[in-house]
């Protein structure tokens, strides 16, 4: 009793065919239930069958779509077809660019790049104006070495300055830099503290 | 000169082929193909009838009618699908021989591996 109610595969695919415009559906719709029906009946086993349909329900949509878009137009693609995805590619890619562009640009002014110099740094720190000045930013800037400390992981580089405060560099890896040397640095200048005469820069990294 | 060969989408190419022969109906192109293709093309009818519909635009198949079968529709080589595969073939031909020629396939298929 149950069987006779339960669809034919013929049945199932003849709904799916709805997919397609009804142009094309009218003129290839019960031929292409035929010949869905004669891949059936000529495939033996459970599994052909089962692949068969698992190809015809990928394909369906792929193929139904591309009906839709051609709209009875040839996709050997015809010259507006081909300016169109032209069109359509290109202004993906001014889009892409315009953002990457507007993104970098944001991101510049969020982390802020500033190239000071050393003297101006350590006064920043003792004129209490450090964190607002700098604390956002980068600090880029180059200075002789007068001190070198080596420690097991990491270097301790003080710059010379005209004022009575110094600038001192944590260097997070061992850092071969001699006294006397100019050395260009990058700095986080959220990762600053207040030393008795001047200021402390964390994880500094030689520009 | 206008460019006559190489112009096929491969599934157009694969129907033509298989209609070198003989009429035949959906099922028999689509066997047929993947004969052809040594199993590495196994059309749906979807995509089958979107290529044929293609096809009978550029005139380069023809519907024929079957008193035998009524229930299905066959499909044949038109004229000038006949100068179509044989030019797209001569292309090809033209290219196994430069392969050849350059030893291409000898590369591809390991004899130098």
């Amino acid at each position: 009793m149950g069987s006779t109610l339960k669809p034919k595969p013929t049945d199932v695919y003849g709904a799916l065919i709805h997919m397609y415009p009804p142009s094309f559906r009218k003129h290839y719709g019960v031929t292409m239930v035929q010949t869905f029906d004669d891949m059936l009946e000529a495939e033996v086993n459970r599994t052909g069958r089962w692949l068969i349909w698992i190809r015809a329900l990928l394909d369906l949509p792929l193929s139904a779509a591309k009906e839709h878009i051609t709209n009875g137009e040839n996709i050997f693609m015809n010259r507006v077809t081909k300016l169109i995805l032209i069109g359509a590619l290109a202004a993906i890619l001014i889009v892409g660019l315009g953002a990457f562009w507007f993104g970098t640009l944001r991101a510049r002014q969020n982390v802020g790049i500033v190239r000071v110099g050393v003297a101006e740094v350590a006064n920043a720190m003792q004129q209490d104006r450090f964190y607002a000045d700098y604390g956002d930013t980068v600090l880029l800037f180059s200075g002789k070495v007068s001190t070198v400390k080596q420690g097991d992981k990491a270097t301790l580089v003080t710059f010379v300055t005209d004022r009575p405060y110094s600038v001192i560099c944590q260097f997070p890896t061992n850092q071969t830099v001699k006294v006397g040397q100019t050395l260009s640095v990058a700095a986080p200048g959220g990762n600053a503290d207040r030393q008795p005469h001047g200021v402390l820069l964390h994880n500094c990294l030689e520009n | 000169m206008k460019r006559q060969y190489n112009q096929l989408p491969q599934v157009a190419f694969s129907i033509l082929l298989a209609l070198s022969l003989r009429e035949r109906h959906g099922y028999e192109i689509i066997k047929q193909v993947t004969e052809d293709s040594n199993g590495k093309i196994n059309l749906s009818p979807g995509a089958l009838y979107t290529s044929i519909r293609q096809l009978l635009e550029h005139q380069l198949i023809q519907e024929v009618w079957r008193e035998d079968d009524t229930r299905r529709r066959y499909y044949c080589l038109s004229k000038k699908g006949k100068t179509v595969l044989g030019a797209e073939m001569d292309y090809y031909q033209n290219t196994v021989a430069l392969a050849r020629q350059r030893q291409i396939l000898e590369i591809t298929h390991g004899v130098y591996a």
